[in-house]
């Protein structure tokens, strides 16, 4: 633990958004939280004058750096306040009020708005090109996007966007690789890619809570996380120590995928992580020589099984060579052919995935207030 | 099979969760409109704990002891519950909105 005085201390020697008013008083501390000697803050600023923000963030960032026991300090700018984070809080006057008694601040992670998970019950319905193709396309509508591929063994999307240089890590921050517009960072980045991952349970769980938590994100509208297929170890961890905003189902229609793909939202239900909607993969197969449509895995079962849950149907994504060949070749299709029809399908659910993100949220966790 | 998931307004969801008493006392506030104010003791007592749960009532009473109960954290986890760190080192149950709303109606 660093000692809280001396970060408020620290804080209180840097000046504000105002330029005039220390930090700590300011009012302007959206969030603060450590975690083995790193120290994540969060400055709310008006979004126009970001840019003139910037000295002071790396002034407070300076002067986190400096206390004792400090490792690494990342003070990011953010339009929003943390859920449940004080409105104003003064702590250089009012240090441990009640020392009896303190609430953790939720642990969103640093410069983050949303955070969404990409799953499926069963693997191998293509859910990790879905997740590539549909960051891609959000960085396309505009916002800054992330990607972490929490498949930990099963690491795909160093493959999918053509990435093969390791990550740098700076100031113990391992510092995500932009492919495509989108910030990646998975632990296929950090292995071979024939080697093996043979994790038990708590490794697993660590590996995710740090590709979340100590990597460098910067300011992003969305962070997209490629779960691995089930209901496990991962998806647990995820729902348990990060606010998401919500979770987006991949299945084939086929019903031995849909099974699972209700396992799925009844799983994110449990944890009430709303279900923005189910998207249909290899939906349908049009031939390339005689044009003639076939529904190999049947077709309609998930946007059926939308409707039966109540859930959004976002999309049919058909099975497809030119996904599949641009998915190998490291360059997703919405990336490769931004204008080509299935570029167009990936950017209609990103603009929905959005519109939902953007809507205030029905049901966000309780404050919880002490004393 | 279970029902839809979809719309249940039944839910019960928490907009407010307030420890007093010097962390003695959770008042939780629901958008039903619901009112419950829960003593920590009464808390710890019904704590869903895994290790709790082969404890008889009796037993649950008897680790307890006569003393007050405090509440000395109380940690979000996720979307879904809170996990408060009890006085006596006991950190280890996590309550859903449900579980908190059922301990207030049935007057716990």
């Amino acid at each position: 633990m660093i000692d809280e005085n001396a970060i408020a201390e620290a804080l209180g020697a840097v000046n504000g958004p105002d330029g005039r008013t220390p930090l700590t008083r300011s009012g302007a501390i959206a969030g603060l939280t450590q975690r083995e000697g790193k120290v994540y803050l969060s400055i709310l600023v008006d979004p126009t004058a970001a840019a003139k923000a910037e000295p002071m963030r790396k002034a407070a960032e300076e002067a986190l750096r400096a206390v004792e026991g400090v490792a690494a300090a990342i003070v990011t700018l953010t339009s929003e306040r943390a859920p449940g984070a004080p409105a104003a809080r003064s702590h250089s006057h009012a240090p441990a009020a009640n020392p009896a008694a303190r609430p953790r601040v939720p642990e969103s992670v640093a410069g983050v708005r949303h955070l969404i998970a990409v799953a499926s019950g069963k693997g191998g319905v293509g859910k990790s090109t879905v997740a590539a193709n549909l960051a891609i396309a959000m960085a396309q509508e505009g916002w800054r996007v992330g990607l972490l591929d929490a498949d930990v063994f099963g690491p795909s999307a160093p493959r999918l966007f053509g990435l093969t240089e390791k990550p740098k890590v700076e100031q113990s921050f391992l510092v995500p690789l932009l492919a495509h517009g989108v910030k990646v960072i998975s632990i296929g980045l950090m292995i071979e890619e024939e080697a093996p991952v043979v994790w038990r349970g708590p490794m697993v769980m660590s590996a995710v809570t740090q590709l979340l938590r100590e990597v460098a994100w910067g300011e992003l509208d969305c962070l997209v996380v490629d779960m691995p297929p089930g209901t496990g170890d991962v998806q647990l961890t995820l729902a348990q120590s990060a606010p998401l905003a919500g979770a987006i189902i991949v299945s084939t229609p086929q019903d031995l995928a849909l099974i699972d793909a209700r396992r799925g939202i009844a799983m994110f239900d449990k944890v009430k992580i709303p279900v923005l909607g189910i998207i249909e993969n290899m939906s349908y197969f049009i031939c390339p020589h005689c044009q003639g449509r076939s529904d190999i895995f049947a077709h309609g079962g998930a946007r059926h099984e939308a409707e039966k849950r109540g859930v959004a149907f976002l999309g049919e994504v058909p099975l497809d060579m030119e996904i599949r060949e641009t998915s190998d070749a490291g360059r997703p299709v919405a990336a490769a052919f931004p204008d080509g029809p299935h570029a167009k399908i990936f950017r209609a659910i990103a603009r929905n995935v959005i519109g939902q993100l953007d809507a205030p949220a029905q049901r966000v966790a309780p404050k919880i207030l002490i004393g | 099979m279970s029902e839809p998931t979809a719309p249940k307004k039944a839910d019960p969801w928490p907009t407010q969760l307030r420890l007093t008493e010097e962390g003695q006392l959770l008042t939780v506030t629901f958008d039903s409109g619901e009112v419950f104010a829960l003593s920590s003791r009464n808390l710890r007592l019904a704590t869903p704990s895994a290790e709790a749960k082969r404890l008889s009532p009796a037993e649950r009473e008897a680790q307890i002891g006569d003393r007050p109960v405090r509440i000395t954290e109380i940690e979000p986890v996720g979307n879904y519950a809170i996990r408060p760190t009890f006085d006596d080192g006991h950190s280890t149950g996590i309550f859903t909105w449900a579980h908190l709303a059922e301990l207030g109606r049935t007057g716990k």
